[in-house]
């Protein structure tokens, strides 16, 4: 295959002292006389133990055994062409080789085209794989705050809000701070939201506050500062519990279940001189009143809107819903696609006979009216749940419960198998759940034009105390943290759906291989060998009476917020390079 | 253009040695193909010089691997995917062809790489692979006489740096 190389700089590692120009080859050194392009295609055909050889072999080598193109043909190997196997579909021998076009990496292929590092991206994913990171810690508090910090992590940048120290961005890189922003006297944050669509360099941040006010900043990542974009003032509904930010679009949440959806679109009459970009519509200040019988299904529109008069770009409320059912933890999120947006609330529902479950509303609205479409609501089947009547849904597999396979594990019928979660995380299409039992539960939406579906929970084992938080992404990968015993697991849940499946063993053994629990590198025999035991990690050391509240990571780096028991708050770092 | 199976060509190797060769040999060559090709009929009668392949691996081996795959089904011409197998599956016959010395291995994989003979190429590149694997640096260095231009210290550090791929 690769005669054509294009040859690729290796450039990740501190750099070795340039080869010397005049290379001492031995008379009988005949490799070296082949050129690159044919050494390159001999070490394509070598394994990965081989390869870390060759680079030791000699300077030449070092740069040849290291090239860019075997390890992106190794990555699509190990990493891409799984997953392409799990999907559905005729295969073909041809169409799941090794090649550049982009079809063939999935979701993948962003890292293409780009000048993408192709070993490091390697080492990356393997760490992912079998948990193996860094940890460092970076203190952000000396005391307890109230309400608790909150964080997010978007872009390399962790964000911070509490009441004593304000809005502060963190470089998790540098691992140090570069830029903060105290808020107003008295205010106290209760949920914080990011955009990262807003434009390179920068995130758009929303933080809700306890006494239902908001705000909006813009961090510029380059310059280091925070521009504070608009303040919502407080509102009798009382205090927001949960925020999601789409530029333009904000969607809040009060804890009485209030929900509001607002855009900064200015309308045609109040052209825009901010810096918000992407749009061209119109949006009627009013909100929409059409669907109001809908959602009366689920949320009463409500008619308290309490938008005061603003400077600067004012936002209009587009729809307020009222709920008298969804019950915390809730989840939002917004979603927009070229004609509709789709703000989507995650909430627990009660059950009362088999335990919580899982609720989802979606609202759509169309981008150039700003107006609801429709409004459409689904719920998870709660595990253990069986109808006496025979409704086509009990035929779905999970559901299947109420006809206990023998030595089924998930063979958990009973009130107190479906706990209430202590928090949500849905990232479309998945729903994360944790619960105080030691596991999670994961449910995947179908959300078509037509319908809107929850599939029924699939039980995640591993954790071995309550897990106190997770994250997802819409590539269904999760992590998740224990409140106690410094335990993180890494989940690759793509496709992972294996309720469908009756056979048990099958079952176990993909369990199995679902998650990984983070060791951090020198404190578990396990994976690093004995000269792997670094001296920076020795003083980290197990602090059972730590709280882990909050976690999120993105494509290298997990960050958990720790509060240890003398109040002091700090951010691991789990880091995978 | 007639392939008929008795059809000869003239190679001339750049120590001037004519080789008359069946034009289906010859066409395991995609340079000598496509040459063909683009000259068209008035090239078969001229001899066809192929001044890279030195004196050692003279055409004859190269030759002689043509002549046992002539029948072979023509390979993809896809630059970019990769249809091989991972290495070590090398065919009988090829890997007692293969059974010969450095130098000429070498030249082997030099004269197919330029006359553009994929397949043998391919052959000649496993049987280097397979003589790598699994060794440690310093016996791939013994095994191709490799001089190693990097300090121990350079070489400690490399290790270092890659020792997170070490097992699995």
């Amino acid at each position: 295959m690769p005669p054509k190389h294009r040859r690729s700089s290796v450039s990740d590692h501190a750099p070795l002292p340039s080869p010397k120009r005049i290379r001492t080859k031995h008379p009988l050194d005949h490799v070296s006389s082949l050129s690159d392009e044919l050494i390159i295609r001999i070490l394509h055909d070598l394994p990965i133990q081989t390869l870390i050889q060759c680079q030791r072999l000699s300077h030449r080598f070092y740069t040849l055994a290291g090239d860019s193109q075997i390890w992106k043909n190794l990555y699509y190997n190990r990493f891409v062409l799984p997953r392409a196997l799990r999907i559905p579909g005729p295969k073909t021998d041809a169409a799941l080789h090794f090649s550049s076009r982009s079809s063939k990496w999935l979701d993948e292929n962003t890292l293409l085209g780009k000048k993408t590092e192709w070993k490091g991206q390697y080492k990356l994913r393997h760490n992912w794989s079998i948990g193996a990171c860094e940890v460092q810690e970076i203190h952000v508090a000396d005391r307890p705050s109230v309400p608790s910090m909150l964080v997010k992590l978007a872009e390399g940048i962790v964000l911070t809000v509490d009441r004593g120290d304000g809005l502060r961005a963190w470089d998790l890189k540098e691992r140090e701070l570069i830029a903060s922003c105290a808020l107003e006297e008295g205010v106290a944050p209760t949920c914080l939201a990011v955009d990262e669509g807003i434009g390179s360099g920068r995130l758009g941040i929303a933080v809700g506050y306890m006494d239902g006010g908001w705000g909006t900043w813009r961090l510029n990542v380059k310059e280091k500062e925070f521009v504070e974009v608009y303040r919502h003032p407080e509102s009798s509904n009382g205090m927001l519990s949960a925020v999601a930010y789409a530029n333009p679009y904000i969607l809040t949440i009060t804890d009485s279940q209030l929900l509001s959806l607002y855009t900064f679109t200015p309308t045609i009459l109040t052209p825009s001189t901010d810096d918000v970009d992407g749009y061209e519509q119109e949006t009627p200040k009013s909100k929409s009143h059409t669907m109001f019988g809908i959602l009366m299904a689920k949320f009463t529109s409500s008619t308290d809107s309490e938008i005061a008069p603003h400077s600067g770009p004012e936002p209009h409320l587009l729809a307020s819903l009222k709920s008298h059912t969804s019950w915390p933890p809730l989840s939002l999120s917004i979603r927009t696609t070229t004609s509709t947006i789709i703000a989507s609330i995650a909430y627990s529902l009660p059950t009362y006979y088999s335990g919580y479950t899982i609720g989802l509303q979606e609202l759509h609205l169309s981008t150039t009216t700003g107006t609801i479409t429709f409004s459409r609501l689904s719920s998870a089947l709660p595990q253990g749940f069986s109808s006496i009547l025979s409704s086509p849904v009990a035929s779905s597999p999970s559901s299947g419960t109420s006809s206990p396979t023998p030595g089924n594990h998930r063979n958990d019928i009973g009130t107190g198998s479906n706990t209430r979660p202590t928090t949500l995380s849905y990232s479309h299409p998945y729903i994360l759940a944790t619960h105080p039992d030691n596991t999670l539960t994961l449910y995947l939406c179908t959300s078509t034009a037509s319908t809107l579906h929850i599939s029924p929970g699939t039980k995640l084992w591993g954790h071995t105390s309550s897990v106190s938080s997770a994250e997802i992404t819409a590539r269904g990968k999760a992590v998740s943290v224990s409140t106690r015993g410094n335990e993180l697991r890494v989940w690759e849940l793509e496709g992972g759906f294996s309720s469908s499946t009756p056979s048990k063993n099958r079952r176990l053994n993909r369990r199995d291989e679902r998650s990984v629990k983070i060791r951090p590198e020198g404190k578990d025999g396990e994976v690093t060998t004995v000269e792997g035991r670094r001296g920076l990690l020795e003083e980290y050391s197990e602090e059972v009476g730590a709280q882990k509240s909050w976690v999120g990571f993105d494509d290298e780096m997990v960050i958990v917020l720790k509060e240890s028991e003398q109040g002091t708050q700090a951010l691991m770092v789990y880091d995978f390079t | 253009m007639s392939s008929a199976d008795d059809q000869t060509i003239t190679l001339v190797s750049n120590d001037n040695v004519s080789i008359p060769v069946a034009l289906k040999v010859a066409e395991r060559s995609m340079l000598i193909k496509n040459m063909l090709e683009d000259i068209g009929e008035s090239a078969m009668e001229s001899p066809i010089p192929i001044p890279n392949v030195r004196k050692r691996a003279s055409p004859k081996e190269v030759i002689e691997w043509c002549e046992h795959h002539k029948d072979d089904p023509a390979t993809a011409a896809d630059d970019d995917s990769d249809s091989r197998k991972k290495t070590t599956d090398i065919e009988e016959w090829d890997q007692k062809f293969m059974q010969v010395d450095q130098e000429m291995l070498f030249e082997i994989i030099l004269a197919s790489n330029y006359l553009d003979i994929k397949p043998l190429l391919d052959v000649g590149c496993k049987t280097v692979a397979n003589m790598i694997k699994g060794k440690s640096p310093e016996e791939i260095r013994k095994t191709f006489n490799i001089t190693n231009d990097f300090t121990p210290e350079e070489e400690e550090q490399i290790r270092r740096e890659n020792e997170w791929a070490e097992d699995r």
